[in-house]
Parts: structure tokens; C-alpha cells; sequence
């Protein structure tokens, strides 16, 4: 275990105050495979199309998908015309 | 892992399920003013009314489900970091090990770049430089991670008195927000339209986005604190 970081979102230090016994185990260390890496660049590459995509990779669908997800890319705060 | 990204792909559907409700209702005014601004701006400009690709209800509809994938992508990214880094987030339970790395998440990944290029409504943004603002979006976004990133590993490396560990983790985070703020340039698009409008909108999309991290840390957490179901597959660990 290692010292507590005492940062802007504090809540597991307050927590161990609160609870002196945690119901849940801390988080157990477990191996990230390599597939789950690959999904999380899967997943980053979806965001891209429906957030940012402006017709650099698709050139002819990027239209189509740009203005039926316009509001939601307007939300996110990604750049828009 | 499956336990983990079940969990993290279920918090992000409702944390975009959550943001879209959020922006549905908050923001949908003034997306609909900016839009009316938008349409007077080009009529006395051009005078030509351009036909739009589909209707305010379809794009509503699409901005609902843009907010949804973007929310259930978001979760399973969320899900794969927390993997990775959970075990070393000085957390007593996976909840607070979720709600830790949504607290950081949520500062690196959105407060900050919006700092530096903030949210604008329909009817703001220059056609003619989207690009550029592309690419400084996706800069902000990169060197924050970064940074963050950076500031995690000089605090769990260093080898300082505990104040003074606070105090200079403290301090590089902020510095290197000086120089990511000074480095990048501005947005390069002036903002024509009424500032109490391009704000209402601001903060509906941080507010949105606020709802929608908030759930998905919450979420995961919470799903990975209640029992773990026996996974074959998964057997060496429970997580």
C-alpha cells in the first residue's frame, strides 16, 4: 500500500475514516491483456468517427455521420464548423 | 478482465444515457437559439437558405446516440485504464479506485482542454479552420493526458518528505498546466454570437459531460464492489 495522495478527489482517505473495515477488498492487481488494449483503440477509434471525423478518413460518409451526430459532438465539446 | 469491462461497458451506456438526458434537457434550448442565429446569420448573407441533411428532431435523436456510443466507448476505455492502474491508486475498494481515476479522468480528459478551447454552440465555429481546431483539440487533449500521466509517476517515484511530495507534485501539475496553456495557440475563430448564449451552451456540454463521468466512475465502482460472480475464464482474479 502505498502513502495516500492527498489530491483534489480525496474520497479513499476519507473513506478509510469512515470505514474502518472495508466491505470490499482493495483493488486486486490483475493482468491487462493485450486484446484489451486492442479493444480500448477500437473504442478511441468509434469516438473518432462519431466526434471528430470532418472528412479526413471517411471523405464521402463523413457528411452524413457528421450532421446526424451533430448535437452530441456539439455536447462533447469537440471542434465543429 | 471480462468482470471489469462488463462493468465498464454497462456504467458507460448509462453514464451516456445520463449525459444524453442531461443535454436533452438543458441543452436543448440553446442549441435551438444558436441554430435560429445561425440560420438569420445566413440568410442575410447569402440569402439562400441551405437544405439541411436531416431535421432538428432526427439530429436530436443522433446527438442522443452520438452521446450514448461515445458514452459506452468512454466506458470501456475507463474499464482497461482502471485495470492497469487500479492496483496502484492507494484506493481501500475498487469504488474508491474507480471514483480516484474518474476524479483525474474527468480533469485531464475534460476540465482542461475546455479551459483551453471551450465548447461552442452550432453557428460559432469558422468551416474554414474546423482542421486546425481539430488538431489543437486533440494537442490539449494528448499533452493533459500527459501531464497527468507525468505528475502520477513523479508522485509515486519520488522520494521526498510527504509535504514536500504534496507540495512539488502539486506544483509540477500546475506548472505544467502553465506551460500547455502558453504553448498552444488560440482558438483561432472569433465568437460573433451573444456571449450569454455560447455560455448557456458551455456549460449545458461541461454539465453534460460532468453527469456523464460522474456516472461512469460511480457505476463501475459499484458494480465491481458487489460479489464477484464466479468467472472460469477469469480465475486467478476476481477483479
Amino acid at each position: 500500500m502505498l502513502v495516500l495522495a492527498p489530491g483534489v478527489c480525496d474520497t479513499a482517505s476519507m473513506e478509510t475514516h469512515a470505514l474502518p473495515a472495508p466491505a470490499a477488498p482493495a483493488f486486486e492487481e490483475i493482468d491487462v491483456p493485450v486484446w484489451a488494449w486492442a479493444l480500448v483503440a477500437v473504442a478511441a477509434l468509434v469516438s473518432y468517427f462519431v466526434m471528430l471525423e470532418n472528412g479526413t478518413v471517411l471523405a464521402g460518409a463523413a457528411e452524413t455521420l457528421h450532421e446526424f451526430f451533430h448535437d452530441g459532438r456539439h455536447f462533447v465539446g469537440v471542434p465543429c464548423h | 478482465m471480462k468482470r471489469l469491462l462488463a462493468a465498464g461497458s454497462l456504467a458507460g451506456l448509462a453514464a451516456g444515457a445520463a449525459s444524453a438526458l442531461f443535454a436533452a434537457t438543458a441543452g436543448r434550448g440553446p442549441i435551438r437559439d444558436a441554430i435560429a442565429l445561425e440560420d438569420s446569420l445566413s440568410h442575410a448573407t447569402s440569402g439562400a437558405h441551405h437544405e439541411d441533411l436531416f431535421t432538428r428532431g432526427t439530429q436530436e435523436i443522433g446527438g442522443a446516440v452520438g452521446l450514448i456510443v461515445f458514452g459506452l466507448a468512454l466506458g470501456v476505455i475507463f474499464a482497461v485504464v482502471l485495470g492497469a492502474v487500479g492496483p496502484r491508486l492507494a484506493a481501500p475498494t475498487p469504488l474508491a479506485a474507480s471514483v480516484r481515476l474518474g476524479c483525474v479522468g474527468f480533469v485531464a480528459v475534460v476540465v482542461v482542454p475546455f479551459l483551453k478551447y471551450p465548447a461552442n454552440p452550432p453557428a460559432v465555429g469558422d468551416p474554414s479552420t474546423v482542421n486546425e481546431r481539430t488538431m489543437l483539440y486533440f494537442a490539449v487533449l494528448a499533452l493533459s493526458i500527459l501531464l497527468a500521466w507525468a505528475v502520477w509517476r513523479f508522485h509515486r517515484t519520488a522520494r521526498l518528505a510527504p509535504a514536500a511530495q504534496t507540495w512539488a507534485t502539486a506544483a509540477l501539475y500546475a506548472a505544467g498546466l502553465v506551460v500547455i496553456f502558453l504553448a498552444l495557440p488560440a482558438s483561432p475563430d472569433t465568437v460573433e454570437a451573444p456571449a450569454d448564449l455560447v455560455w448557456r451552451f458551455r456549460l449545458a456540454s461541461l454539465g453534460a459531460l460532468a453527469v456523464a463521468w460522474a456516472v461512469m466512475a460511480l457505476a463501475t465502482g459499484t458494480l465491481l464492489s458487489r460479489a464477484p460472480a464466479r468467472d472460469s475464464s477469469d480465475a486467478q482474479s476476481a477483479v
